[in-house]
């Protein structure tokens, strides 16, 4: 699968965009059976639904209906094309997660539940500035998980919005409900158990998560399933803190992350439907080459590992011994693999482990490349940046020469 | 071309972006001076495109920043962008130097006609990674870096 930036729903024409910068020659030439777009929920309905009505989204009443639009468009194209389409629900509209009345950059913004949302060190940059350093890094206030993640509240409205939008085109679109939930949102815990706010508290991202997963199938079944569902999309960081646990109150480990999840489910008695499909992204198996035969855990094995006997979804039907899983991202960043030979040689060789029936790639059912042109501050791309002329990279023959069984 | 490999970990290190390392500090602050710019350094040009495109995003998203918060921002750009491999470099460069080819020249523009030129340029890949460029990426510890989100203006 070719993942495109998610410019290409908040910038139509931009090099994210499916029709422009000759993205539908690149997806055919490489041969990629299945492309994957951002519903960019901020950007799609920057409005409450008491100001325009998710009814009311596909009109001009919605300030985002340009965005929809290009969504829209592109995965019509991607259909025309042949291939197959994800739609990746992406952060949440500060309407819709209670932070709508803090403004960026201000005080009450940065003191907003830091410890939730920066490291302790940054925290103390921004005291040692007297509280005037706004370049402190912290989550962007789009990342808070709601409270409200029943079908009835905006969350569940937004998915049943995005089945009810693309159900026509049935199994061929996938709608994936989240990104990296345990890496982007927040909070990842509960409280600190201690009087420093910024101490470990439990792990509350998991039940979170799998209220998500529950509601999205509740909306489902009302269409009798239609399309595909992914979920989590979870990241497969950080690199270090093998094995697990590793997390702390701003991210948590992917391992800790799958199991908490599936905690999650088992605790409200959620069975997955056979077309909801556990989705994952694994960079740091490709960008540190790992597996078994590297004799450093493949993380993505792992997470298959862990689903099996736990998570019923696709391809199964009533069983959890076999789980699929489907690849919704990856990518070698430039940077990290140490040269564009090495970014092309550390795609083959994950493809190559990712592609057995057994071993490392039992039940991984779809590999996928994070951007044809690559992006500033994330160097994935199997071409140079449209802005230097896009020129094809030595990934770009990798992928081409792959067969497109994925 | 790539030269010699390099980790994440001392890529971070060396562009700021690890959470913690006190940027100013680190790099001294301040922006450059003509005598103390490498070949490695963003111009002086594009440090102007940089900071204005700073203050532009932040006021098209209502936002807060002051001259302090620009110069602080511009800071811990030219720190991460002179540790860059080349290639990067070259493409910031020529998204800047894109930026700056607008009518009117884009740091030579107040921030509303800044704002606007963001809004309504036909160069949608140009804004859209101008816009990203104006928002690093986090990072929580010295291995991995969340990717920066690209906000609409």
């Amino acid at each position: 699968m070719l993942v495109l930036d998610p410019n290409g729903t908040i910038y139509p024409g931009s090099d994210g965009d499916y029709r422009a910068h000759g993205n539908q020659h690149l997806a055919a030439d490489m041969g990629f059976p299945w492309v994957k777009f951002w519903a960019v929920w901020p950007v799609i309905q920057p409005k409450p639904p008491d100001q325009v009505p998710f009814s009311l989204l596909g009109t001009s009443a919605n300030p985002g209906l340009r965005n929809l639009q290009a969504l829209d468009a592109q995965v019509a194209c991607a259909r025309a094309d042949g291939r197959k389409v994800v739609v990746c629900a992406w952060q949440f509209p500060v309407w819709a997660n209670g932070t709508a009345p803090l403004k960026w950059n201000t005080r009450e913004e940065v003191e907003f539940f830091p410890q939730d949302r920066m490291t302790r060190a940054e925290w103390d940059k921004w005291v040692a500035s007297d509280r005037t350093d706004y370049t402190v890094k912290r989550k962007e206030l789009i990342y808070r998980i709601p409270d409200d993640l029943s079908p009835a509240g905006a969350y569940g409205r937004w998915i049943r919005f995005l089945i009810d939008r693309y159900l026509g085109y049935g199994t061929n679109v996938a709608i994936e409900i989240m990104n990296e939930p345990s890496l982007q949102m927040w909070p990842q815990q509960g409280p600190s158990a201690t009087s420093d706010p910024f101490a470990a508290g439990r792990v509350t991202v998991g039940s979170k998560v799998a209220k998500m997963i529950r509601t999205a199938q509740t909306v489902s079944i009302a269409y009798g399933h239609p399309l595909l569902l992914l979920a989590p999309g979870g990241d497969d960081g950080p690199r270090g803190n093998d094995p697990v646990p590793g997390s702390t109150r701003q991210r948590t480990m992917y391992a800790s992350a799958v199991r908490v999840t599936l905690d999650g489910l088992d605790a409200i008695g959620f069975r997955a439907h056979p077309r909801y499909v556990w989705s994952h992204h694994n960079y740091t198996d490709l960008e540190h080459d790992l597996g078994a035969d590297t004799g450093v855990r493949n993380r993505a094995a792992h997470v298959r590992n862990l689903l099996v006997g736990r998570w019923h979804g696709w391809p199964q039907t009533g069983q959890s011994d076999a789980p699929g899983v489907f690849i919704t991202e990856g990518g070698a960043r430039v940077n990290v693999a140490g040269s564009l030979d090495l970014q092309a040689q550390r795609i083959r060789r994950n493809w190559e482990r990712m592609f057995r029936d057994d071993a490392d790639g039992a039940g991984i059912e779809m590999l996928a490349q994070y951007l044809s042109y690559s992006a500033p501050y994330f160097d994935t791309g199997v071409c140079e940046p449209s802005s230097v002329g896009g020129s094809k990279r030595p990934a770009y023959d990798t992928w081409k020469g792959l067969p497109a069984l994925f | 071309m790539v030269p010699s490999p390099i980790s994440r970990r001392s890529f971070l290190k060396r562009s700021g972006l690890v959470a913690g390392v006190s940027l100013a500090g680190a790099f001294g602050g301040g922006p450059a001076t003509p005598a103390r710019r490498s070949h490695d350094d963003l111009s002086a040009g594009r440090e102007r495109t940089y900071a204005a495109l700073v203050g532009a995003v932040a006021a098209a998203q209502g936002a807060r920043a002051s001259p302090r918060h620009i110069r602080r921002a511009s800071d811990n750009f030219r720190s991460w962008y002179r540790a860059s491999l080349p290639h990067v470099r070259a493409g910031i460069d020529a998204i800047l130097d894109d930026l700056e080819a607008q009518p009117g020249g884009f740091a030579r523009l107040d921030r509303d006609h800044r704002v606007r030129v963001l809004q309504t340029s036909r160069a949608r890949s140009t804004v859209a990674h101008a816009v990203v460029l104006a928002s690093p990426p986090l990072a929580f510890d010295a291995d991995d870096a969340m990717r920066a989100s690209a906000a609409a203006v």
